[in-house]
C-alpha cells in the first residue's frame, strides 16, 4: 500500500469514528420497516424547511391529482386513467397510465398518491410517486439529468408488485424523454423491464413531461428569457435590485450564469425559492445558507470558495473569497427584497467579528472556532441601513485589528 | 435454530461496522442508521432462508446506500457544512470528495481502504465483475489525490 492509500485508510478510519450507531434491535425484530426515528434533538432550521417543503410537495401533489376521469383514454385495452402529477420541479400529465407487474395492473386510480421530487441540482432531479393498490405498495420513480442544453432520464423504476420481503424494484434503463432544456417531452412511454425474474410493463400514453422547472411563480422575479450575460457573474453589487426587474435563475440557468473565479469550479447548484440565501461554490462544496434577521449562516469553510448572494433564486452577486484574509475579509454583497444589507465575512481562526451600530451598540457577528482550514464564514443582515455602522474584527485579547465601515 | 439469540448476536456484531461504512458512504449518521436498520429488518424477516447473512447484509446496506444517495439533497450537505467539526479539516475534504464520487467508485474506495475487502469481495458486494473494481478504485484515488 503506498502513501496515499495509507493516508486514505487512516482518514477513513478516523472519519468513521464520527459515526454513531443507534441500537434498535427490538424494533428490528418486531418487524417495523422504519426503526430509526429522527432524533428529537436536531433543531436545525433546515430540518423544518425540509419538513415544510416536503409537506408542501405532498399537498401540491394531492391537489394536482385532478384526474380527468371524464374521458380517460384507453390504450391497448388498458384500464389506466388520465392523470396530472405536478411538483415545483417536474410536471407529468398523461392520458393513460398503468403498470402491469406481478400479475396485477396498477393504475393509481382512487389511491392516495404521495408525490415528491428531489430538487437535486442543475443536473439532477427526480419525480417520485408512491401509493397503495391491491393492498400492495407501489412506487414509480423517474430520475432526470440535464447537461445545460438537454434533459433526459436514464432510469425509471417501479416496484415489482410483490409483498414484504419479495418486494423490490424493477429498473428500466435507457435514454428516455430526451429533450431540449425548457421543452416538454411528449408521446408514449411503453417499456418492459425484467429484474430478478419479475417483469414490469410501464405504459404512459399521451404524456407531456416537463422537468427542471423554474421556481414557483410567487418568487418575484422576471422571466428567465431576460437573463443577463455571464460576464456579470462575478462582481460586487452595490445597489438594491428590484426583484421584478431581475431575471429568475433556474438551477440550470444559474449554472450557466455563474462564472467561477480561478481555481473554483461549479459542481452543483440549487435554489431556495422562498428565502434569501447565500451560496458558496467551491472546489468541493456548494451549499445554500438561509439568512434571517441579524446574524446567521455561520459556516466552516474548506477549500477556495466563491460566495454568492441569491434572493429567491435570483443571483445578485458573487465574490471570490480570500484564502488567507489578514485577518478578515468583509464583503458587502448587496440588498435583499426587504432592503436589508447583506454582508458576508470571513475571519481567521482566533478572531471575532462584531457589528457596531451608529449608537455604539455591539452585536457579536461571529467568533471563529477551530475548523477545517482555520477560516470561518458568517453572514450579517443589516436592516437599519440609513445609519452608519461598522464591522470590527477583534483578536483573542479583544483588541480591534480591522474595521470595515458600512455606509448608508 | 434459535433465531432470536443468533440474530441478536449477529446484529450486535455487525451493527457498528455497517453503520460506520454506511456513514462513510452517505456522510450522515441518521441516514446511515436508517439504511442499516432497514437492511437488518429485511434480513431478519428471511433469517431462516438466507445462507450467508453477512453477505446478504452487505449487499442490502450497499443497495440502501445507493438508493439513499440518489435522494441526497443539498440540505443534507448543508447540515454538515454548517457544523464544523474540531480538527476535521481533512475529514471534511475527504467527505466532500467522497460525496462527489459516483456511487460505485465511492463504495469501492470505502470497501477497499476502510473495510479491507479484496477485489473479489468488492465485486461480490457490489454485484459486478471483478474487472470493474480496479478502474473504479483508480478513478476514485485519482480524485482523492487532487485533495489529499
Amino acid at each position: 500500500m503506498n502513501g496515499i492509500e495509507q493516508r486514505l485508510t487512516s482518514l477513513l478510519r478516523e472519519r468513521a469514528e464520527l459515526a454513531r450507531p443507534v441500537e434498535q434491535l427490538e424494533s428490528v425484530t418486531s418487524g417495523s420497516p422504519r426503526v430509526v426515528q429522527p432524533r428529537a434533538d436536531v433543531r436545525s432550521p433546515w430540518r423544518w424547511v425540509a419538513v415544510a417543503a416536503a409537506a408542501a410537495l405532498i399537498v401540491v401533489g394531492l391537489v394536482a391529482l385532478g384526474r380527468r376521469t371524464d374521458s380517460p383514454a384507453q390504450s391497448g385495452g388498458g384500464s389506466g386513467a388520465a392523470f396530472s402529477f405536478v411538483t415545483p420541479y417536474v410536471s407529468l400529465t398523461a392520458d393513460d397510465f398503468f403498470i402491469d407487474v406481478g400479475g396485477r395492473r396498477f393504475t393509481s386510480v382512487g389511491a392516495k398518491v404521495e408525490l415528491n421530487s428531489d430538487p437535486g441540482d442543475a443536473t439532477y432531479e427526480t419525480l417520485e410517486l408512491e401509493w397503495t393498490e391491491h393492498s400492495l405498495p407501489m412506487r414509480m420513480n423517474i430520475y432526470f439529468h440535464a447537461d445545460g442544453t438537454q434533459w433526459w432520464s436514464d432510469e425509471v423504476r417501479t416496484y415489482n408488485g410483490l409483498a414484504d420481503v419479495a418486494g423490490d424494484w424493477v429498473t428500466f434503463k435507457g435514454d428516455f424523454f430526451r429533450s431540449s432544456l425548457g421543452a416538454a417531452a411528449t408521446g408514449t412511454f411503453d417499456q418492459t423491464a425484467t429484474e430478478n425474474g419479475v417483469t414490469s410493463h410501464l405504459h404512459i400514453a399521451g404524456l407531456t413531461l416537463r422537468t427542471f422547472l423554474s421556481a414557483p411563480p410567487d418568487h418575484g422575479c422576471a422571466s428567465t428569457d431576460t437573463a443577463p450575460s455571464s460576464s456579470t457573474a462575478v462582481s460586487s453589487s452595490t445597489g438594491a435590485p428590484s426583484p421584478s426587474s431581475v431575471p429568475c435563475l433556474t438551477p440550470s440557468t444559474l449554472a450557466r450564469e455563474y462564472v467561477p473565479s480561478p481555481g473554483n469550479q461549479m459542481l452543483s447548484t440549487s435554489t431556495v425559492p422562498t428565502t434569501q440565501a447565500l451560496v458558496a461554490g467551491g472546489v468541493s462544496s456548494l451549499g445554500l445558507f438561509p439568512l434571517a434577521d441579524g446574524v446567521s449562516a455561520e459556516v466552516g469553510l474548506s477549500g477556495a470558495q466563491d460566495i454568492c448572494l441569491l434572493q429567491r433564486s435570483v443571483l445578485i452577486s458573487c465574490v471570490p473569497l480570500e484564502r488567507t484574509p489578514s485577518p478578515a475579509q468583509i464583503v458587502p454583497m448587496g440588498y435583499d427584497a426587504l432592503g436589508r444589507q447583506v454582508i458576508w465575512g470571513v475571519i481567521q481562526q482566533g478572531f471575532s467579528a462584531v457589528l457596531v451600530a451608529a449608537d455604539g451598540t455591539e452585536t457579536l457577528a461571529a467568533r471563529s472556532r477551530r475548523n477545517a482550514n482555520g477560516l470561518y464564514g458568517f453572514g450579517v443582515l443589516r436592516l437599519d441601513i440609513a445609519t452608519k455602522a461598522k464591522i470590527v474584527i477583534r483578536d483573542a485579547n479583544g483588541n480591534a485589528v480591522q474595521t470595515t465601515d458600512l455606509t448608508p | 435454530m434459535q433465531i432470536g439469540s443468533d440474530f441478536s448476536t449477529f446484529y450486535s456484531n455487525e451493527l457498528s461496522g455497517q453503520v460506520r461504512r454506511a456513514f462513510l458512504l452517505l456522510g450522515d449518521n441518521e441516514a446511515a442508521n436508517d439504511v442499516v436498520h432497514d437492511a437488518m429488518v429485511s434480513l431478519f424477516r428471511r433469517w431462516d432462508e438466507v445462507e450467508q447473512p453477512a453477505a446478504y447484509l452487505n449487499r442490502a446496506v450497499l443497495n440502501g446506500c445507493r438508493d439513499a444517495g440518489r435522494r441526497r439533497s443539498t440540505s443534507v450537505r448543508l447540515l454538515h457544512r454548517m457544523r464544523p467539526v474540531d480538527g476535521a479539516a481533512e475529514h471534511e475534504m475527504l467527505a466532500d470528495v467522497l460525496a462527489d464520487l459516483p456511487f460505485n467508485q465511492r463504495a469501492a474506495i470505502v470497501l477497499r481502504f476502510f473495510a479491507g475487502y479484496t477485489t473479489n469481495d468488492i465485486a461480490e458486494a457490489l454485484g459486478c465483475a471483478p474487472g470493474s473494481v480496479g478502474p473504479w478504485i483508480d478513478r476514485g484515488l485519482a480524485a482523492m489525490r487532487k485533495v489529499l
